[in-house]
């Protein structure tokens, strides 16, 4: 049944062959942090832990999402957003465990997720129902400017507010350039899901990139996205590890 | 990314909603809200030329306020004797200022710096044409004497322009990072907001791509650096007296352009108010560029 399905995938169906890359590369990328997690030094142990959640469990919902896709010609909104809610609070988790070291609190890490949780939410009731049907705007405005709140709270803290502070109290030149590495992904690589969002059907920005191509852009940033998010984190374990060798 | 990027983020989500929500903003709410912005931080930021100028210099008052509105007059008549010329010196002029606010902070001490804050302010300017040329045709094309500067907007000039002036702005910034002028976080700050220039102006129009640009990156950043100097300068300047300092010029230039628009209500003119409004700003970005230009030369020393 799934020979079937593969030999019928058109050569130009970008939608179906990112789908592909993206299960296969979140999955392997798994693989690397659950076998590195050997590596480095226990207080580090959590962090690739926590990568390799991410990428895992967007590995599972791209073997889900790319079979939905395949069969039904359409996007997979309802996985995605479950993907989502399952894996951006954990890429918080990652700047609370940075910076757990340079002080941060337990308050700190249920606000990075009450925003990331409310940010998807909000984002899946404005893109998921719609009461005034497909070319209706009023609703999909609201939520995503409620949603917008919660991804700018991120971007605050991460860029200016209580992480990036941390991270310049942290007395590591390595976890400072990796929080401000981690911050680009938040500013440029989360910034593709509100365009993404302004471009479904009556959306602002439809008319720029059809609903359909949006996939692609979703499969690409996805997979940057959570892969080097967990790199850059990986990176800065295996640094501040063989700190800890070098000294003792 | 620092605040004022944020709150410039902030801005184009918060327009990108309008947008969606309404289709369009109408050309009478585009203008009222932009002026609005212009007028609380556009106007003020050149309102302190005085203070700036006459604080460690050895110019007195008289000769400065004489220079300041030689140059005014000088340069308002060149608009009447070659005003495709004083268009588009005007350009280089903007160009140069903008370029120069961009990258003086970064006290880059060689010999091309001032040609790098013109290519950055050229590639402002022509990324801005670029994206709305069609706009600003129709605009220039609905007055007589504003018409014959179309010729600006020609496509094969912008697209030129506009390649050429981009891919130079990032080998200068390729070349700064290389010769560690600038560090990393420099580099990689100066080209994300140049991309987000470019998403802005492609996806707003020319009016509120502009001000966005004007007010939330220039301006304010100039403001911001104005206060600071100040503030070392007479120790302790509270932010009310900086304000206070800002009010006479602002509305002093607030009361002509109001006059302007009273008069040509009431009298026929023979300039429009588009023409009017650019050889105004013109005339006060040349000495401004000039108070401008030593106001960064201070501040590096300090």
């Amino acid at each position: 049944m799934l020979l079937n399905v593969i030999q019928t995938i058109a050569p130009d169906n970008y939608v179906a062959f990112t789908f592909f890359i993206g299960y296969i590369a979140m999955l392997a990328a798994s693989v690397f942090f659950f076998v590195e997690r050997n590596s480095v030094s226990e207080k580090w142990k959590m962090s690739l832990l926590v990568s390799g959640l991410i990428t895992g469990i967007a590995a599972v919902h791209y073997y889900y999402m790319r079979d939905y896709n395949l069969v039904t010609g359409d996007s997979p909104t309802f996985f995605r957003y479950v993907d989502w809610i399952l894996t951006v609070p954990l890429m918080c988790v990652e700047f609370y465990l940075l910076t757990r070291l340079a002080g941060a609190t337990k308050s700190l890490l249920w606000k990075l997720i009450f925003a990331s949780t409310w940010m998807l939410v909000c984002g899946y009731i404005g893109e998921a129902f719609n009461p005034g049907g497909g070319g209706a705007t009023s609703h999909s405005v609201l939520w995503g400017v409620l949603s917008t709140l919660g991804y700018l709270y991120i971007l605050h803290s991460v860029w200016l507010g209580e992480v990036a502070k941390l991270s310049e109290s942290s007395g590591s030149e390595v976890v400072k350039k990796g929080v401000r590495a981690l911050g680009w992904f938040v500013l440029v690589g989360w910034a593709i899901y509100p365009i993404g969002y302004m471009c479904m059907d009556g959306g602002w920005l439809s008319g720029i990139m059809s609903p359909d191509k949006i996939d692609v852009w979703y499969n690409l940033a996805d997979a940057i996205n959570k892969i080097g998010f967990g790199l850059v984190v990986y990176s800065i374990a295996v640094a501040e590890s063989n700190k800890e060798i070098a000294k003792s | 990314m620092n605040k004022l990027l944020f709150i410039y983020i902030i801005f184009c989500y918060l327009l990108a909603s309008i947008f969606t929500l309404q289709n369009s903003i109408s050309i009478e709410n585009q203008l009222i809200g932009c002026l609005s912005l212009i007028i609380l931080f556009g106007i003020p930021h050149g309102a302190i030329d005085n203070v700036l100028s006459l604080s460690e210099s050895n110019l007195s008052k008289k000769s400065f306020y004489s220079l300041y509105l030689l140059s005014m007059i000088f340069y308002a008549a060149l608009w009447f004797i070659v005003p495709l010329f004083s268009f588009i010196f005007f350009l280089f002029l903007s160009s140069y200022h903008f370029g120069e606010s961009q990258l003086s902070n970064y006290n880059i001490k060689n010999i091309f710096s001032k040609i790098i804050y013109l290519v950055w302010g050229i590639s402002l300017m022509s990324t801005l044409f670029f994206y709305n040329s069609n706009e600003l045709i129709i605009l220039f094309n609905n007055f007589n004497d504003t018409s014959k500067f179309n010729i600006i907007f020609d496509y094969l000039l912008l697209d030129t322009l506009f390649y050429f002036s981009n891919a130079c702005f990032i080998l200068s910034l390729i070349f700064l990072k290389i010769q560690n002028y600038i560090n990393r976080q420099i580099f990689n700050s100066e080209l994300f907001q140049i991309l987000l220039l470019h998403i802005t102006f492609y996806i707003f129009p020319v009016i509120i791509s502009f001000t966005l640009y004007f007010v939330f990156l220039h301006s304010i950043k100039v403001l911001v650096q104005e206060y600071s100097y100040l503030e070392k300068k007479f120790n302790g300047l509270s932010l009310i007296k900086f304000i206070r300092l800002l009010v006479p010029f602002t509305l002093l230039a607030l009361f002509f352009f109001i006059l302007f628009i009273l008069i040509s209500n009431y009298y026929e003119l023979n300039i429009s108010l588009l023409l009017f409004s650019i050889i105004g700003i013109s005339v006060i970005t040349l000495p401004h560029s000039i108070s401008m230009t030593n106001f960064y030369n201070k501040l590096n020393k300090l």
